[in-house]
């Protein structure tokens, strides 16, 4: 608790505070007043604020209980949870937003309600229902212009009255992350675009910015709705960051947050020397939590996450073909990347976390950000958690390639018929299996072909449009040749009649068995093997679909908005993945396929 | 052209076409390590080996003449440093391994994309070496390799995987620039299948134009594997005379590139490397292949 408020002495100094119409304060000379409830502080100093937290320790403040009664206050007021503090400015209108560390107080942001107006009166509201205070700005003839609400955990909640949007500005943020979970996130680097100074980014409910220093991220938070969201560059001393962030609030609440810890996050310049070697880095872990490392995987074309795993291990086909060495890893307090060949060090890694672990820490996470701000049932909607889910493996829990080992075993061993249920059952398993990564293929082809569709008509009634969705096109053919050229011939009922004979093979030892269910379990591996392939492609292609989506967005809002368009459509189609697909897996399994 | 094609077209004519391989190689590299490969496979047509033999499975192979080559390339850190290596003579089949050969061998083909003539692919390190031991039996040579531990015996004289400074020095074929061809990654679509210009496929073996030594689809169409565990560092210390790669690792070399690959991974040094699959039951990747070489008999039927 910040304030240590003495009820003896407060009440000797109250004699200097001016309390005017029951409801209204207006600040002596001498004192000022502070409020106090559920972790959440208010002050209203003599002097403007200057970022100096020791003023507002002092003890000769009037402390006032905080009840239903909403207060007036002359002033500039300055709010504070333990990790966040905001303080007024009449003048803008505006919030001057730090992180506070104890009494140590950084100053990270500045956010401008838009369109600004000189702020005459603040009006405290207490906000019990959530648990929370809150300071309604008046501008002139008392027109409520915003009210801005803050919570123990240093969630603040913008609600526009009068105001259209806010820019945040001063923050300083050295990347910009749109966060996705279904598919890859959407990674702002400044660096890349030197002749902007806005990018649109997809409105998709959660932001969050990585501020120079690792120190630091804000997360911004806003429920569905139609507000459009940029990102706004600067140069500053030659280095191009992310000033900041600005949002049309659309009529509802913006909710923003910043998370202040030593190493929050961190960058990594890929080295040569890293190529198949495990290399320790320097940066640590600060605290447990679902810690992502994002790079771009060049043969693929796409950028993804992979969290980082409790320990080194080997895993096959996701997202990179064949087999491969996870890419990052913690041992103890170390931690671990490894490149390859497959996926060559090369640019830049990002690390940094969404999530917790299952304990809390001491640090909220910008998904729990996302689910207080917004209510754990309208969060879920975003994050899609069932979605995360893959597609349930068979009874078996193993692909058709384990299965196949399985069956010529039996059979080199003469033991089909005394396992005659056994061989039946895998044979079933092979022949759903396939069937299964062939129906996902075909989910895949119709996204594309839906797509197109849903192009040609937004091209048309925008035809300025088609030339730069060009590219995005090409991709969708690209998907749809694919699934044309890739497809293996058998069809299903082939698939069926070689698990048919499987079956049958089991009814009598003979000694040519063993070379038949070679033959035929190849023919099943076969099929199974060029579909696993061709599901694996054309989900990366589909998330490479909404990077591209999300690069022709930056241009403009009405550029952003079909960007939206692609990009929820395309995370539909890439819920409850297969196996092989690249998937936000936390504790992946080396192979399904392994024996 | 498919390799029926070759055939017809090279049989009747071989020492034309040796001729015709000379001139080439004069021609496109008149001096440098060359001129030390001119003279050794002088030196070896003397001993009584072939420029070019067609082995008893219809094979045509050619003799790389063993000699000096500056091996590696600075830019990439598992190709530095650029050091001079020494191989001996070998014979390298001309072509990459076709899906119609490895059926004929082994009974199998394992290829996803299916085409008599076209490279197989989807083979393991450890189906290569089987292939190479069950060429040899066919044809009475000596297998070369345990597949059951994987290792080679270089004196037994069957077919086996090239090391990884053979397969260079055969790609290289006395040039130094990053492709046999030049530097110019334009010009590679005259000379391979890579993604540009594949069209998501690997095609026939032997459409484009072959390198020096006559040798097709070196830098594309499928990678091929070598015979070497691959280590990032190996160059630093790798021995100056016939070098053979750790002698342990996690990973098999594989050289040249693929249908999947770009201009970059196409050239005369590009490594690269992946599980050799000894204990595995995935299927392994369409755009992995391989093709043989043996050492040289003094003794070779004409072909």
């Amino acid at each position: 608790m910040p304030l240590k408020a003495k009820p003896a002495a407060t009440a000797l100094i109250a004699i200097g505070i001016l309390l005017v119409a029951g409801r209204a304060f207006s600040a002596a000379p001498a004192a000022g007043v502070a409020i106090s409830k559920n972790g959440v502080n208010v002050w209203v100093p003599q002097k403007k604020f200057q970022g100096d937290f020791a003023v507002l320790q002092r003890t000769d403040w009037q402390t006032l209980s905080a009840d239903a009664r909403p207060r007036s206050f002359r002033g500039e007021p300055v709010i504070a949870a333990a990790s966040v503090l905001g303080t007024f400015d009449s003048q803008k209108g505006c919030v001057v937003l730090y992180t506070r560390t104890g009494d140590h107080l950084e100053k990270r942001a500045i956010v401008q309600p838009y369109p600004g107006q000189r702020a005459v009166d603040y009006r405290l509201r207490n906000d019990d229902e959530k648990a929370r205070l809150g300071i309604e700005v008046l501008s002139g003839r008392n027109r409520l212009e915003y009210t801005l609400y803050l919570d123990k955990d240093g969630i603040i909640e913008f609600k526009p009255a009068r105001v259209q949007g806010l820019t945040i500005a001063e923050s300083g943020m050295k990347y910009g992350i749109v966060p996705s979970f279904i598919g890859t996130d959407f990674v702002y680097d400044p660096r890349q675009y030197t002749g902007k100074d806005r990018l649109y980014i997809p409105s998709m409910n959660l932001y969050t910015g990585l501020v120079r220093g690792g120190n630091c991220m804000m997360v911004g938070v806003w429920p569905p709705g139609e507000q459009v969201v940029s990102l706004n560059l600067k140069e500053i001393s030659g280095e191009r960051i992310i000033d900041g962030l600005s949002l049309e609030f659309a009529k509802k609440s913006f909710y923003l947050t910043l998370l202040e810890h030593p190493d929050l996050w961190h960058a990594e310049a890929l080295k040569d020397t890293y190529l198949e070697t495990d290399t320790a880095i320097g940066w640590k872990r600060p605290f447990p939590a679902l810690w992502i490392g994002r790079f771009f995987i060049e043969s693929e074309g796409i950028h993804f996450p992979f969290y980082f795993q409790s320990e080194k291990t080997k895993i096959w086909g996701r997202c990179i073909r064949g087999w491969f060495g996870y890419p990052f890893w913690f041992d103890g307090d170390k931690t671990f990347v490894h490149f390859e060949k497959k996926f060559p060090p090369k640019g830049e890694m990002l690390i940094y976390f969404l999530e917790r672990e299952k304990e809390a820490g001491e640090i909220g996470s910008p998904v729990e950000v996302m689910q207080k701000a917004l209510g754990a049932p309208l969060a879920a909607k975003f994050l899609d958690f069932d979605g995360i889910e893959l597609r349930p493996l068979l009874e078996h829990h193993n692909a058709v390639c384990a299965m196949s080992d399985k069956l010529q075993t039996i059979f080199d061993g003469g033991n089909e018929m005394k396992e005659k249920k056994q061989v039946a059952q895998y044979a079933a398993d092979i022949a759903a299996f396939i069937r299964m990564i062939r129906e996902r293929i075909f989910e895949y082809a119709d996204f594309a072909r839906e797509m197109k569709e849903f192009l040609s008509t937004r091209t048309q009634a925008a035809p300025d449009l088609a030339a730069p969705l060009q590219g995005i096109r090409q991709t969708l053919d690209e998907m749809l040749q694919l699934r044309e050229n890739d497809m293996p011939t058998a069809s299903l009922d082939d698939v069926r009649e070689w698990t048919d004979q499987i079956k049958k093979l089991a009814n009598e030892v003979r000694p040519e068995n063993g070379k038949q269910i070679k033959v035929l379990t190849m023919d099943c591996r076969k099929v199974a093997g060029a579909q696993d392939d061709l599901d694996r492609a054309l989900s990366i292609l589909t998330i490479r679909l909404t990077e591209e989506a999300a690069e022709f967005g930056i241009e403009s809002p009405k550029r952003v908005k079909v960007a939206e368009a692609i990009i929820a459509r395309a995370r539909q189609v890439l819920r409850c993945p297969t196996w092989w697909e690249p998937y936000r897996c936390h504790s992946p399994k080396p192979n399904p396929g392994a024996p | 052209m498919s390799m029926a094609k070759h055939n017809t077209m090279w049989a009747p004519l071989p020492i034309l076409a040796a001729v015709c391989m000379a001139a080439i190689i004069r021609a496109i590299c008149p001096s440098g390590p060359l001129a030390s490969a001119q003279d050794q496979a002088r030196q070896d047509a003397q001993g009584g080996l072939r420029s070019k033999i067609a082995t008893p499975s219809g094979v045509e192979m050619v003799l790389i003449p063993g000699g000096e080559f500056l091996m590696g390339k600075e830019a990439d850190i598992d190709a530095r440093p650029v050091h001079k290596v020494s191989v001996s003579s070998f014979y390298m089949d001309i072509h990459e391994t076709t899906q119609e050969l490895y059926e004929k061998i082994t009974g199998e083909n394992p290829a996803r994309r299916t085409g008599k003539q076209n490279p197989v692919e989807r083979v393991r390190w450890t189906d290569a070496i089987k292939f190479c031991n069950a060429r040899s039996a066919k044809e009475g040579l000596q297998p070369c390799y345990d597949v059951k531990t994987g290792e080679c015996d270089f004196s037994a004289d069957g077919y086996r995987l090239p090391t990884e400074a053979e397969w260079e020095y055969a790609c290289r074929a006395g040039t130094t620039g990053n492709y046999y061809f030049g530097n110019d990654p334009a010009r590679l679509k005259d000379h391979a299948w890579f993604k540009v210009n594949a069209l998501g496929r690997h095609h026939p073996v032997g459409q484009k134009r072959p390198n020096p030594y006559g040798l097709f689809d070196m830098a594309g169409n499928v990678r091929e594997w070598c015979n070497d565990w691959y280590q990032v560092d190996y160059y630093k210390n790798s021995p100056a005379v016939a070098p053979r790669g750790p002698a342990q690792g996690a990973k098999k070399v594989l050289r040249g590139g693929a249908w999947t690959t770009q201009a970059e991974s196409c050239s005369s040094w590009t490594r690269y490397c992946d599980d050799p699959g000894f204990t595995d039951a995935c299927v392994p990747s369409d755009d992995y292949g391989f093709r043989c070489v043996r050492s040289p008999r003094p003794i070779e039927k004409k072909p």
